[in-house]
């Protein structure tokens, strides 16, 4: 039961189940959409402008949905009594916990793919400085929200108001990593400065939060 | 027992005194911003007790995932409050003190948004031991309390970079910009003062919670044997 | 808002906050003290 094929079965197991039903991807796509069209009629920006403001926006926009997606991460287990199958089996709680935050990683990371043409058109953006900067940073950005995101979902199910639990509890933790993703993209979008220092501290701030995730997941999953 | 909390509160309330003086009437009247400067007596300290109280509440976390006890939770809970309660004071004195100096309430200056985002990290910290079910609270908010103080340094480090990237007005003039040493006075001693004053409220609140997590369980227990009789 | 006025302003709210929470506190402490003697009485 090594840690690798316990997270790879769970992992397969639900992309297998959201392949099927489309459930999550389907609410969270229609979700984004409907937030870049409402900040469209808000905000109404020239080229110039809108590359200063869309950093904000779009990841304001990521963030929503990737609560809307944490919020059911851990939902189906809960109706089946599968946590309780996990406390007693030999498997590695961290490698649940892995399994779940790369689920997540991974349905976030498709739908910031496929927001992002969206935004190009709505704002009319053409990015100064180079796409692959933004797509670092886009990575390790989402990480930084999934991999606390998943952790707090678990420990919000447990709370009498789950659903507003998990961003009250998630928000002020993800400040300097939401910082970090807004100011680099703004950067890197009006090509006014090196996102360098904002993906080191991305860096950091998804190293040391995994590890603390992985070391406190087993108390919280037996918390009881 | 009894004898020695009197004291400490009388120590308390002497101390609490003598920095009020040192603050108003010691230290002397600053060049540029006049006697608003003052503030800087209650602001600072607050803030530095807040911060140890926050470290407190970490420390307590940590003991109370190893050991399990109530004693160290109720000392996490009890940090953790007080600590929210001197952070509050730091984000109020700072816009009154900004006001009058600048014009404006609020600059996004580093270590007034720093305040901000641990006061966040900390009353998150509060609503979720409200809303968390029985006996799992002290569980998860230990885990939340971790991850929150480790989020400190990089809290620290991402609003400062933010600073030198969009620089702004800095609230009380950066870290000891030219402080005479009578004003370190002011603000040790009120450090002194608040330090006390931050002991004597973690002590009530600490015997709070383990005299309302008793009387809980006893209450509980009653329930059980009645719906046996 | 002028600088003296700030000043007093400043020192008042952080008093008043001190104890206010202070008294929330004795308040909430003899509540448990009047649980505790009702419990006592009927057990």
């Amino acid at each position: 039961m090594s840690t690798f094929s316990v997270t790879r079965t769970t992992l397969l197991k639900d992309l297998r189940m959201e392949w099927r039903s489309k459930d999550a991807i389907n609410s969270m796509l229609f979700f984004s959409l409907l937030v870049v069209v409402i900040f469209s009629f808000a905000f109404n920006p020239t080229a110039e402008e809108s590359r200063l403001i869309a950093g904000g926006l779009i990841w304001v926009a990521f963030l929503f949905a990737a609560v809307v997606a944490l919020n059911q991460t851990w939902a189906r287990e809960l109706r089946n009594q599968v946590l309780d199958a996990y406390r007693v089996s030999p498997a590695p709680p961290h490698a649940l916990f892995l399994a779940k935050a790369l689920g997540n990683f991974l349905f976030v990371v498709i739908l910031e793919a496929l927001m992002a043409p969206l935004f190009v058109v709505f704002y009319q953006l053409r990015s100064v400085g180079p796409v692959w900067q933004l797509v670092v940073v886009a990575l390790l950005g989402t990480w930084a929200l999934v991999v606390n995101g998943t952790f707090f979902a678990a420990m919000s199910i447990r709370t009498r108001n789950r659903e507003i639990m998990l961003p009250l509890i998630l928000f002020p933790i993800s400040i300097p990593a939401l910082v970090a993703m807004v100011d680099s993209t703004t950067g890197i979008l009006t090509g006014e400065s090196s996102p360098d220092f904002w993906i080191k501290l991305l860096l950091v701030y998804d190293v040391v939060f995994t590890a603390v995730c992985l070391l406190l997941f087993e108390s919280v999953l037996n918390a009881e | 027992m009894k004898a020695v909390i009197w004291i400490f509160i009388l120590i308390t309330v002497a101390l609490l005194g003598y920095g009020l003086y040192q603050a108003l009437v010691v230290a002397p009247t600053e060049q540029t911003m006049g006697e608003v400067q003052r503030i800087f007596y209650y602001h600072v300290p607050s803030a530095w007790v807040a911060f140890t109280l926050f470290f407190v509440n970490f420390i307590a976390s940590i003991v109370y995932l190893w050991k399990r006890s109530a004693g160290s939770d109720a000392i996490a809970v009890a940090s953790a409050e007080v600590g929210v309660v001197f952070c509050t004071v730091v984000l109020i004195t700072g816009p009154i003190w900004a006001r009058p100096v600048w014009g404006i309430w609020w600059t996004w200056d580093a270590r007034l948004t720093t305040t901000l985002v641990l006061w966040l990290i900390y009353v998150s910290y509060l609503v979720l031991r409200r809303f968390a079910a029985g006996s799992q609270t002290q569980v998860l908010s230990a885990a939340l309390a971790i991850f929150g103080f480790v989020d400190v340094p990089i809290v620290f480090m991402a609003i400062r970079w933010f600073r030198t990237q969009h620089p702004s007005p800095v609230i009380g003039g950066g870290e000891g910009s030219g402080l005479d040493p009578t004003m370190w006075h002011a603000v040790l001693w009120n450090w002194l003062a608040f330090s006390c004053l931050a002991l004597l409220l973690v002590v009530v609140r600490y015997r709070l919670q383990l005299m309302e997590e008793n009387v809980e369980a006893a209450h509980a227990q009653l329930a059980l044997q009645g719906g046996a009789r | 808002m002028t600088g003296p006025v700030a000043l007093k302003a400043a020192y008042v709210v952080t008093w008043a906050i001190q104890f206010g929470y202070l008294g929330y506190l004795l308040s909430r402490y003899r509540k448990v003290r009047e649980e505790m003697k009702d419990l006592k009485r009927s057990s």
